[in-house]
């Protein structure tokens, strides 16, 4: 009964302090505070997130997939295309490969100048070329050198493997998710640093009411309660303001990601808009914590 | 109620203000405490009401040794003890009746039935009108009454007064010692520390002198 009544008081507490503290430059600052980092956090976590749904994106479209460039070179337009009809065939009988795609000409170039964004390059780079796509049976994987066997009267032509270069792009974008994730536990460790610092900074503003209700007995659980009232009260306040403005920039980040032609690949997920809630809550939950402990930690100091 | 044996005291070790002090104030008894400026008047109320730490000698307060005592029964021992400061020491962020009420708040009392309480007890020491003012608001006078309404309002068994009516006219200052006196005859243990010898003269109780840090017998 008494835990319950404690409880209770604490939590009454929390959200109505029963001391009001003074008016100080810093109640104005601190919400401020906690927008730039809850933005920070929420910027720093969906960085990791962006990466991996980009990475996921990249092995899912290119799983069983493999992709030949044949330039037309010398031979004559009627020789060409009938070497290109013989190879499908040949390409289509291996028993690992499910479809063989051929694109040429203006198919090409559309379905290119959307990673490139310019039609010129496209032209210029894939004039005269034709790409086949190759699809392997699932799970079955495709003798890479019976397939350049079968090309190999194309002398430019070389089966691109895009295992060979997924797994150096894998290894790119798994340091680049750790360095992600890195950063944004050195920002989470600067937002803690940065919560200590103002709660301090706001206990010593306030230490004329502390000296006095501590004068008049309240112990260090109930002079640090008014502290973890404050900081939740301002928290809630900043990190809401930053929580929004982390989705501006996400929404932001995205239309960037789709304007330079990555599309869908780092799209924001609903991790990324989970993080809105969660970071603010969780930031909340932890100036809380810390406004604890700093004030206990405090008051222990000074009496 | 308080048993002070030896004690001596200074700041930032500079030049002792208690020297060797004895003193004894038994439980429901009333003292005024006098003497010159710098006797150590303050000092030994500080010390009492644990605002200051023994460093050296004894000071039993209730029959604990305020050294002894941890954080959480220091805090629990302030509440039974009402101190009227020189300088008043009321917040201006808060009303004259939150900050009366202050002390019941800490100790968790404080209902509908409290908030009568504070309302009766300023009406008392004539405050009735500024109930919901701030003290920045107040003439220096209010304000020492709204100080001395907070030591008294969660009628405690020790009350220290640190010059209690040096900023009141006499007729207001003969009241507050009148309702010192009907704690004290509730059985709180008083101790006045004041400059007026002749108040403290009209209230026919025990007079002790500080001068130099040790008691004038």
């Amino acid at each position: 009964m008494i835990r319950l009544r404690n409880t209770l008081f604490y939590l009454g507490s929390l959200f109505r302090p029963i001391v009001r503290l003074e008016r100080t430059p810093e109640r104005y600052l601190l919400p401020v505070v906690y927008a730039i980092l809850s933005l920070l956090c929420i910027l720093a976590c969906s960085l990791p997130i962006k990466i991996s749904r980009g990475e996921g994106y990249a092995v899912d479209s290119t799983d069983g997939h493999l992709v030949a460039h044949i330039a037309q070179g010398d031979m004559a337009n009627g020789e060409f295309s009938n070497k290109i009809f013989a190879l499908i065939k040949t390409l289509g009988q291996n028993e690992s490969i499910e479809t063989v795609e051929v694109s040429a000409g203006n198919d090409l170039i559309n379905s290119m100048t959307v990673l490139f964004g310019e039609v010129a390059l496209v032209e210029h780079l894939y004039g005269g070329i034709v790409r086949i796509d190759l699809i392997e049976k699932v799970g079955k994987e495709a003798n890479l050198e019976d397939l350049q066997f079968a090309i190999s009267e194309f002398h430019s032509a070389q089966i691109d493997d895009f295992r060979v270069w997924k797994k150096a792009g894998l290894k790119r974008t798994y340091h680049a998710t750790l360095l992600g994730y890195l950063f944004a536990l050195l920002v989470s460790l600067l937002a803690l640093v940065i919560l200590a610092l103002t709660v301090r900074l706001s206990l010593r503003m306030q230490s004329k009411t502390l000296n006095l209700i501590h004068q008049l007995g309240a112990t260090d659980s109930f002079s640090s309660l008014i502290f973890q009232s404050i900081t939740l009260q301002r928290s809630l306040i900043g990190t809401t303001i930053g929580s929004f403005l982390g989705a501006g920039s996400l929404v932001l980040i995205d239309s960037i990601l789709e304007i330079q032609g990555y599309v869908g690949a780092a799209h924001s997920g609903p991790a990324q808009f989970i993080l809105l809630l969660l970071v603010p809550l969780g930031l909340t939950a932890l100036s809380v914590l810390v406004a604890r402990q700093v004030a206990l930690q405090f008051l222990r100091k000074r009496h | 109620m308080i048993r002070i044996e030896n004690l001596t005291f200074s700041y930032h070790d500079e030049k002792p203000i208690l020297k060797g002090l004895d003193l004894n104030f038994s439980a429901g008894s009333f003292h005024f405490l006098t003497g010159p400026s710098g006797s150590g008047k303050t000092t030994l109320l500080k010390i009492i009401s644990m605002e200051n730490s023994v460093k050296e000698g004894h000071v039993m307060v209730n029959g604990h040794d305020l050294a002894v005592l941890d954080r959480e029964a220091r805090a629990l021992m302030r509440r039974k003890v009402g101190f009227v400061f020189q300088d008043f020491r009321l917040l201006p962020q808060m009303t004259i009746l939150e900050n009366v009420a202050l002390p019941l708040r800490i100790t968790g009392a404080y209902g509908r039935a409290q908030y009568q309480q504070v309302s009766e007890l300023l009406a008392w020491v004539g405050l009735k009108e500024v109930t919901r003012k701030y003290p920045p608001e107040l003439s220096g006078g209010e304000q020492q009454r709204a100080a001395i309404a907070r030591a008294v309002v969660s009628r405690p068994v020790l009350l220290l007064a640190d010059e209690p009516t040096g900023s009141v006219d006499d007729a207001m200052a003969e009241r507050i010692l009148h309702l010192f006196m009907e704690l004290h005859r509730g059985g709180t243990t008083v101790v006045v520390a004041t400059h007026n010898l002749t108040m403290a003269r009209s209230f026919d109780r025990p007079i002790l002198k500080l001068s130099d840090g040790r008691v004038d017998h």
